[in-house]
């Protein structure tokens, strides 16, 4: 059968399929606030595919990654808008590559915090785990409003710098786009490939049997903390960009709302779908921008949103769907051997 | 501590007692598996032979008494640490991983003998591209070879209950493991899958793996044996070959009774 390759490689189709769907799109966007909706979308998909491989591949839960994403976002502003508290100021690398340099220093940052706190907090089940991850936002964003001569205090920071690469300045949302989302596609492509390899079924042999994963040499409290502390890496990098775009950030925009709602994204995207991950992201952020007019709405929304997929999506929405239009659809081929062959990775 | 016995024991059970609370699971049991031999452990129920597959596969952990494989100390080590050393089991309740398909299932299998890590799954390196051709091959053969050939995509749970346990030892099997652990590989099957795993196992114990099973089937542990422990309470009755254990007072009084 001809359709045994296309199965195969069906990622990179998909792949395709969205570099060109986002290579044409800027040219249909009216005004700038489609963009930055687009450019908004982007780094949410980011946060969540990572997320997705905590939560949905692992099995694991976190409801504190805002906390994450805000680190990234504060020591990117906080040593772009103090460039003399950099030791290496006077240093052999170009100005402009300085801010890049501490995106890069922010992740790790973020993710050795991940890990002392993972270390602890991954041996936790169930509800302890959820209350521990809720307790970070919290300490974090104590620590933003209190260290206000660092950070803003709750007044945030603003006059963060744009990202330069040599000549090019990113300070428009149309060239924050492809920066965005060009660094976006590179984290799905690396989702993809870490899901189809031996760490991806580490994780997701974790999710289906704990024990049946250890006694086939899987450490997995250390695989826990390790796809924690990845996740807790894409955030802040996502984070940083946000601050580099927006040139302002405050303690409201890495919230527990926003904890809350990558975790609704990620559920309703399909947990264990890095595709699904995508599809959340782009699902909910749109909504929310739609409601964003009544903005306590926006809450509500999601709310609801959870618990409709909750109860008759448990799978995700993407993988619900598909199961409702292959039991009406009855015996179609193709679709059939797509749905049966692909347990929706 | 007790002394090391000549080469051929494999598996070295030394006083092992375990408690639940106040509950005295095992009681200063002590048995030796001798290398590429089948041993089985039979009793009543609540007698605590699953508990000691547990405690020698590093499931549970805080116990008494000492376990030696192979002439070497495994007490108290975890279970990741425990199949890296050589010894895997299979579960009695079943535990196939249900969000993964067949394959997918048996190439888990082989985590412990292929090292790349995230860094490099991320990038998908060349190794790695590698390593999956290979396990992906290999896990196909073991499929073959537990007859499942041909289900590979399909999800681990849609398999039919005996297909599931011959997965599971198909998982089990991929690290080549010195010694494997089953518990009650045959509970549930009908007479001909029995024979059929009879016919698996025995294979194994013959390519060299140490076997050391728990099981409730007695025609089957009469057949496949070479050793049998029995246990009643939470204490050794008895040890010895099946025609032994079947003409042991003992033990026809508490669990076999007129055969």
């Amino acid at each position: 059968m001809g359709f045994s390759k296309l199965k195969k490689h069906h990622h990179l189709l998909y792949l395709m399929v969205l570099v060109l769907v986002l290579a044409i799109l800027p040219f249909f966007m009216e005004t700038s606030y489609y963009l930055l909706v687009l450019n908004v979308i982007g780094l949410n998909t980011m946060v969540v595919v990572g997320l997705n491989l905590l939560v949905g591949y692992a099995g694991q839960i976190s409801m504190g990654h805002a906390a994450f994403y805000g680190m990234g976002a504060y020591v990117s502003a906080v040593l772009t808008t103090n460039m003399d508290l950099c030791p290496w100021s006077f240093s052999w690398f170009p100005e402009w590559f300085l801010p890049w340099l501490i995106i890069l220093l922010a992740m790790v940052l973020t993710g050795a915090v991940a890990y002392l706190i993972g270390i602890p907090t991954l041996k936790l089940k169930g509800h302890y785990l959820v209350m521990a991850t809720l307790g970070l936002n919290i300490i974090f964003e104590i620590i933003l409003v209190e260290w206000d001569s660092v950070t803003g205090g709750a007044n945030g920071m603003a006059g963060i710098p744009h990202l330069t690469v040599g000549g090019l300045r990113f300070d428009s949302d149309l060239k924050f786009y492809f920066l965005i989302w060009g660094l976006t596609l590179v984290a799905l492509l690396a989702s993809l490939s870490l899901v189809d390899s031996r760490v991806g079924r580490a994780l997701r042999a974790i999710h289906g049997s704990e024990v049946a994963a250890n006694t086939l040499g899987i450490d997995t409290h250390r695989y826990k903390v390790k796809v924690f502390v990845l996740s807790a890496m894409f955030a802040s990098l996502a984070g940083s960009l946000y601050a580099h775009y927006i040139t302002v950030i405050t303690p409201k925009s890495c919230d527990i709302v926003y904890s809350i709602q990558v975790v609704i994204m990620v559920i309703v995207g399909g947990l264990g779908s890095v595709w699904g991950a995508l599809f959340g992201a782009v699902m909910l952020t749109l909504l929310s921008e739609v409601l964003h007019i009544m903005e306590k709405f926006n809450v509500v929304a999601m709310g609801l949103i959870l618990m409709v997929v909750m109860i008759f999506f448990p799978e995700g929405f993407i993988p619900g769907i598909l199961n409702l239009i292959r039991k009406r659809k009855g015996p179609d081929l193709f679709l059939n051997e797509v749905l049966e062959s692909h347990p929706w990775k | 501590m007790g002394q090391k016995r000549e080469v051929d024991s494999m598996l070295e059970v030394v006083e092992l007692c375990k408690s639940f609370g106040g509950i005295m699971a095992l009681m200063n049991v002590s048995f030796h598996a001798d290398r590429a031999s089948l041993t089985a452990i039979i009793g009543p129920n609540g007698a605590g032979k699953t508990t000691l597959l547990n405690i020698i596969s590093g499931v549970y952990l805080k116990s008494a008494g000492e376990i030696l494989f192979d002439g070497k100390r495994i007490t108290g080590m975890q279970p990741y640490q425990v199949a890296c050393l050589g010894i895997t089991r299979t579960f009695q309740n079943l535990q196939v991983f249900d969000n993964m398909t067949v394959l997918e299932n048996v190439m888990v299998g082989f985590h412990s003998c292929t090292s790349s890590g995230f860094a490099a799954c991320l990038a998908r390196s060349w190794k790695v591209r590698r390593e999956e051709r290979e396990v992906r091959q290999r896990a196909a053969d073991m499929l073959k070879w537990v007859n499942l050939a041909g289900r590979e995509n399909q999800p681990g749970s849609a398999l039919a209950y005996g297909d599931q346990k011959r997965l599971e030892l198909a998982r089990a099997l991929m690290s080549r493991p010195k010694m494997i652990l089953l518990d009650e590989p045959v509970s549930g099957l009908n007479a001909s899958e029995t024979a059929d795993m009879a016919e698996l196992i025995v294979k194994l114990k013959e390519s060299g793996i140490t076997v050391v099973l728990v099981e409730h089937d007695m025609n089957f542990v009469m057949q496949v044996s070479d050793e049998i422990v029995v246990l009643n309470y939470g204490e050794k009755l008895a040890q010895g070959t099946p025609l032994d254990i079947q003409h042991d007072d003992r033990v026809i009084a508490a669990y076999l009774g007129d055969d």
